[in-house]
C-alpha cells in the first residue's frame, strides 16, 4: 500500500518537473521580455520626442507623430543589440544629434548648464551672507541698550500703535 | 463694415493714447495741470474705445465673416457659440488685440480711481500709456486682426477672397476651460503693468512716504492672483486634454509664465521689509521691473519662435519688436534707477540673521534662483547653439534635477519665515517655536519610511509639508486662542475675528497653506504606474487597484468633429466604480484628430485613461492607463491659494474694543495717558 502511494507521489512530482521544465522557457521569455520593455521605457525617458512637441520621447502621444514612432522603433533595436544603457544612448545621438537628449550632457560647454544655476545661487548666498556681516557689524557699533528711553507721550503712542499693528491687534 | 469700423477703432485708440502719452510728459515737465487733465481723459478713453474693436471682432467670428483672414484662419461655421467667442485670442493677431484690451482696462480703472495717489497717478497713467502705445503700434500696423482675405489673381494682382468655411479652431482648445485660462493669463501677464508704473512713476518723482508701496503692493497682489489662476488653468488643461498624463512638461511657454509669478511672489515677501521697516527699497524696486521685463519676455518667447513650443505662436516677425521694447524698458529703468537712487536709500539695517527680515532674504534668494534656473534652462539650448554651433534639448529632466531641491528649501522657508519674530528671535523663543513642528515633520517621514515610502523627494515633500502645516496651524490656534480669552467666544468666531483683524497676515498663512497642499500634490508625482494595452470588447486591462474592461465601441458624427468612442467599465474589486468614455476625434474643418481624455479623479488617486490609437494591423484600439496619485490635493491647493489672495486683498479691520481683561484696561489708561487726557 504505502509502495503504490510512494509510486504516485513520485509520478506527480516527475510530472510536476516535466512541466516546469515546460513552462520555464516561456516564464524566462516573458520575464525577460518585461525586462527589455522596463529597459526601453528607462532609457526613453532620457530622451526627447523632435516633433517639437517637446515631451519625453516615449511620452509623445502624438498620432502618427513623424519623430516618435521610428526613434521608438530605433531605441528597441539598440537596446535589442546592446546590453549598456550608454551604448543604447549613443546609437541614438548617432542618428539624431545630441539635441535627442532630453537634459545637455555634463560635458564641454554643455556643464555651464549643470554648474551655472549652482553657482548662482551660491554666489547669491555669499552676497547675502557678505551684506549680513556687513549689516551686523554696523549695528553692533550702534548702542543698542543703554540708550535713553525719552519720556515723551508721542513717542510712546508710536510705540504702542507699532506693537498693535505687528500683532494684528492681540497684544 | 465691422472691420473697417474695428480697424478706426484701434486707429482712434493709438491715437488717444498717444496723446496721452506726449501730453502726459510734456504735462508732467511744464507742470500744465490743463495739459493733464486732458492727458488724463485721453487715457481714460482707450478703454471705451479698444472695447469697440473688440466688440467688433467677436461679431466677425459670430456673423462668419471669412473674408477677414483671422476669422478665416481660427473659425469655422460649425464651430460652437461658446468657442467662437473664445476664438478671439486663439491666435497671434487676436490675442495681441486682447491683451491690448485688458491693458486699456486696468489703465481705465488706475486713472479713474487711485484719486488719493495726488501726483503719481497721473504719471504712473502716462507710463500705462507708453506701454499701451507699443502694443497699440502692433495692433494697427504689424498684425492687425482686421486684416482681408486675399488671393492672387491670374493676372498677378491681389483681389479679395472669401473662403465657403473657415479652417476652424485648433482642436486642443476647444476645451471649456480654454475659454478660461488665457484671459486670466492675461490678467496676471497684463496686471504686472500696474505696478511697474506705479514704482517706475514713484522713483521717477522721488514719491515721498510709503503710500506707493501700499499701491504697489496690492496691484502685484491682484495680478499674482490672476497669473497663479491662469498658470492653474493651463496646468488642468494639459492634465485633462494634452493626453501624456502630466500636467507640467517644463514647456518654454509654461516657463515663461512660472517666472514672472516667482519673482511677483519674491516682491510681495520683500515688499513686507520695505513697510515695516524701511529696507530692501532698490531690491524691490527691481523686483517689479523685472517682474514686468519678465512678462513681456514671456510674450516674446511665445511669439518669435525662438523656442519650440506646442503652446508657442507661429513663428512671426514680432520678436523683434519685442526684443526693442524689451531693450527700451530696461533702459529706461536703469537710466531713472542711476538718477534717483539716493532716493532708495535703505532705512534701517539687519539686526540679527535669526529674524524674520534674514528669512525672506533667503526666501527671496532661492524664489530668484529658481526663476534663475529656469529661465537659465529654457534658453539654454539657444546659447548652446550660438556658443558651440550644436543644438542641445532642455527639457523635464534637467529642470526636476535643479529645481525640486530649490522647491524643498522654499516648502522649509514657507514654514520657518513666520515663526521667527521681526528684528531679532531669541534662542529660547527659537526652541519654542520649532520644537513641535519639527518633531511632527521629521515624525512624518520617519512613518512614511517605514509604510515602504523610498522615494526621497516625496519622503521631504511630505515632512516639510508636514511641518509648515503645524506651523501655520499654531499659528492660528496661538491667535484665536488670545481672542477667546479676551472676548469669551467660540473658536469659530475667534478664528474669524483673528483673520478679519490682519487680512493681508492671515490671508498669507492661507496661502502658504495652499502652497503645502499643492506639494502634496506634487510629490504624488513620484508614484505614478501606467500601462498600455490593445483591447477586444470584452477584455480588461489591470492597474494598482483597478480594473478596466471594454465594453463597447463606436462611432459617430456631430456637425463638428466624426469620433470614435469607447465605453469603459471600470472596477475595483467587486465595486464598478464608473463609466468612462473615451474618444478619438476628427475635427472636419481643420482635419486635425484630437483625443479626449477620461478621467476618474479620487482623494488617493486620479484614474487617467488615454484612446493611445488603434492598431493598424489589428485594428484593435490601445488603451494607455495611468495611475496618477493625489492629483486631486494639486487643484485643491490652487483654489486655497487662490480664497488666500482673496482673503489677504479684503480690507482688514480694527481691532474690537474689547475692555474685560485688566491687561485691556491697563492698555486703555496708557492709550490715554498717551494722549493726555
Amino acid at each position: 500500500m504505502r509502495r503504490a502511494i510512494e509510486g504516485r507521489n513520485r509520478r506527480w512530482i516527475g510530472l510536476l518537473f516535466l512541466g516546469a521544465l515546460v513552462i520555464a522557457p516561456y516564464l524566462v521569455r516573458a520575464q525577460s521580455s518585461e525586462a527589455f520593455e522596463e529597459r526601453v521605457k528607462r532609457i526613453g525617458k532620457k530622451l526627447l520626442c523632435l516633433c517639437g512637441c517637446n515631451q519625453i520621447l516615449v511620452e509623445c502621444n502624438h498620432r502618427n507623430c513623424p519623430f516618435s514612432g521610428p526613434a521608438i522603433e530605433t531605441l528597441r533595436q539598440a537596446v535589442q543589440r546592446y546590453e549598456s544603457d550608454d551604448l543604447a544612448i549613443q546609437v541614438m545621438i548617432q542618428q539624431y544629434g545630441t539635441v535627442v537628449l532630453a537634459a545637455p550632457p555634463a560635458q564641454g560647454f554643455n556643464l555651464a548648464a549643470w554648474i551655472t544655476p549652482v553657482a548662482a545661487a551660491t554666489g547669491g548666498l555669499v552676497l547675502i551672507a557678505l551684506v549680513l556681516r556687513r549689516w551686523s557689524r554696523r549695528h553692533a557699533v550702534t548702542p543698542m541698550e543703554g540708550a535713553p528711553i525719552p519720556d515723551d507721550p508721542a513717542w510712546r503712542e508710536r510705540v504702542r500703535q507699532e506693537i498693535e499693528k505687528e500683532l494684528g491687534g492681540l497684544s | 463694415m465691422m472691420d473697417s469700423l474695428g480697424s478706426f477703432a484701434v486707429l482712434l485708440a493709438l491715437t488717444a493714447c498717444a496723446y496721452a502719452f506726449l501730453a502726459g510728459i510734456i504735462a508732467h515737465l511744464k507742470k500744465q495741470p490743463v495739459l493733464k487733465a486732458t492727458a488724463r481723459r485721453a487715457g481714460v478713453a482707450i478703454f471705451p474705445t479698444l472695447s469697440v474693436a473688440v466688440v467688433c471682432l467677436w461679431g466677425l467670428f459670430l456673423s462668419d465673416e471669412f473674408s477677414i483672414a483671422y476669422v478665416a484662419n481660427h473659425s469655422n461655421r460649425e464651430l460652437p457659440f461658446f468657442y467662437k467667442f473664445a476664438a478671439l485670442w486663439s491666435g497671434q493677431e487676436g490675442s495681441l488685440l486682447f491683451w491690448s484690451w485688458i491693458l486699456s482696462g486696468y489703465m481705465f480703472f488706475v486713472l479713474m480711481a487711485h484719486r488719493e495717489e495726488g501726483e503719481l497717478r497721473p504719471l504712473a497713467g502716462v507710463i500705462l500709456a507708453g506701454i499701451q502705445l507699443f502694443f497699440l503700434i502692433l495692433n494697427a500696423f504689424v498684425v492687425s486682426p482686421f486684416r482681408v482675405l486675399v488671393e492672387v489673381a491670374p493676372d498677378g494682382t491681389l483681389r479679395p477672397f472669401v473662403p465657403a468655411d473657415g479652417r476652424g479652431l485648433n482642436p486642443l482648445l476647444q476645451y471649456p476651460e480654454m475659454v478660461l485660462h488665457p484671459p486670466t493669463l492675461y490678467l496676471g501677464y497684463v496686471g504686472f503693468s500696474v505696478p511697474f508704473a506705479f514704482a517706475l512713476a514713484a522713483l521717477i518723482m522721488r514719491s515721498p512716504g510709503e503710500r506707493w508701496i501700499h499701491v504697489t503692493r496690492r496691484w502685484t497682489m491682484i495680478a499674482w492672483g490672476f497669473l497663479t489662476l491662469g498658470i492653474l488653468m493651463g496646468a488642468h488643461w494639459a492634465y485633462a486634454v494634452l493626453g501624456w498624463g502630466g500636467y507640467w512638461g517644463w514647456d518654454p511657454v509654461e516657463n515663461a509664465s512660472l517666472m514672472p509669478w516667482l519673482t511677483g511672489t519674491a516682491f510681495l515677501h520683500s515688499v513686507m521689509m520695505q513697510e515695516r521697516r524701511g529696507m530692501l527699497k532698490v531690491w524691490n524696486v527691481w523686483l517689479v521691473f523685472i517682474t514686468f521685463l519678465l512678462c513681456v519676455f514671456g510674450t516674446f518667447l511665445t511669439r518669435s519662435g525662438v523656442v519650440s513650443s506646442v503652446h508657442a505662436f507661429a513663428q512671426s516677425p514680432i520678436g523683434h519688436w519685442f526684443v526693442g521694447f524689451l531693450l527700451l524698458v530696461l533702459a529706461v529703468d536703469l537710466f531713472f534707477f542711476s538718477r534717483r537712487r539716493d532716493y532708495l536709500r535703505s532705512e534701517h539695517r539687519l539686526e540679527a540673521v535669526l529674524s524674520r527680515e534674514a528669512s525672506f532674504l533667503f526666501n527671496n534668494l532661492v524664489l530668484l534662483a529658481a526663476c534663475f534656473a529656469v529661465l537659465w534652462g529654457t534658453l539654454f539650448p539657444v546659447i548652446s547653439e550660438a556658443v558651440t554651433g550644436n543644438k542641445v534639448s532642455v527639457g523635464p529632466p534637467f529642470f526636476n534635477r535643479v529645481n525640486i531641491p530649490i522647491f524643498l528649501l522654499l516648502l522649509l522657508l514657507t514654514g520657518m519665515g513666520p515663526l521667527l519674530a521681526w528684528r531679532r528671535t531669541s534662542w529660547e523663543s527659537l526652541k519654542r517655536n520649532f520644537t513641535y513642528p519639527t518633531l511632527i515633520g521629521v515624525g512624518t517621514g520617519v512613518l512614511l519610511f517605514v509604510l515602504s515610502v523610498r522615494d526621497l523627494y516625496a519622503l521631504m515633500a511630505f515632512g516639510l509639508s508636514a511641518f509648515v502645516t503645524v506651523t501655520i496651524v499654531s499659528e492660528f490656534y496661538r491667535g484665536a486662542r488670545v481672542i477667546r480669552s479676551q472676548t469669551g467666544r467660540t473658536w469659530a468666531q475667534a478664528l474669524l475675528e483673528l483673520v478679519l483683524r490682519n487680512t493681508r497676515r492671515y490671508g498669507g498663512y492661507v496661502v502658504h497653506f495652499g502652497i503645502v497642499v499643492m506639494a502634496i500634490g506634487i510629490a504624488g508625482s513620484a508614484f505614478d504606474k501606467e500601462r498600455e494595452m490593445e483591447m477586444r470588447v470584452g477584455s480588461t486591462l489591470e492597474l494598482g487597484r483597478y480594473a478596466v474592461t471594454l465594453k463597447d465601441r463606436t462611432r459617430g458624427e456631430t456637425p463638428n468633429y466624426i469620433y470614435e468612442r469607447l465605453t469603459l467599465e471600470v472596477r475595483r474589486g467587486d465595486e464598478r466604480l464608473t463609466m468612462l468614455a473615451p474618444e478619438r476625434r476628427l475635427y472636419k474643418a481643420s482635419e486635425q484628430p484630437l483625443t479626449k481624455v477620461t478621467i476618474h479623479s479620487g482623494w488617493r488617486e486620479d484614474l487617467y485613461i488615454y484612446f493611445a490609437g488603434v492598431n493598424p494591423e489589428t485594428g484593435l484600439p490601445i488603451i494607455h492607463a495611468y495611475v496618477n496619485p493625489l492629483v486631486r490635493w494639486l487643484w485643491i491647493g490652487g483654489g486655497i491659494v487662490l480664497l488666500g489672495t482673496l482673503v489677504a486683498l479684503y480690507p482688514g479691520r480694527r481691532p474690537m474694543k474689547v475692555a474685560v481683561s485688566e491687561r485691556a484696561q491697563a492698555r486703555e489708561r496708557e492709550v490715554a495717558y498717551a494722549k493726555g487726557d
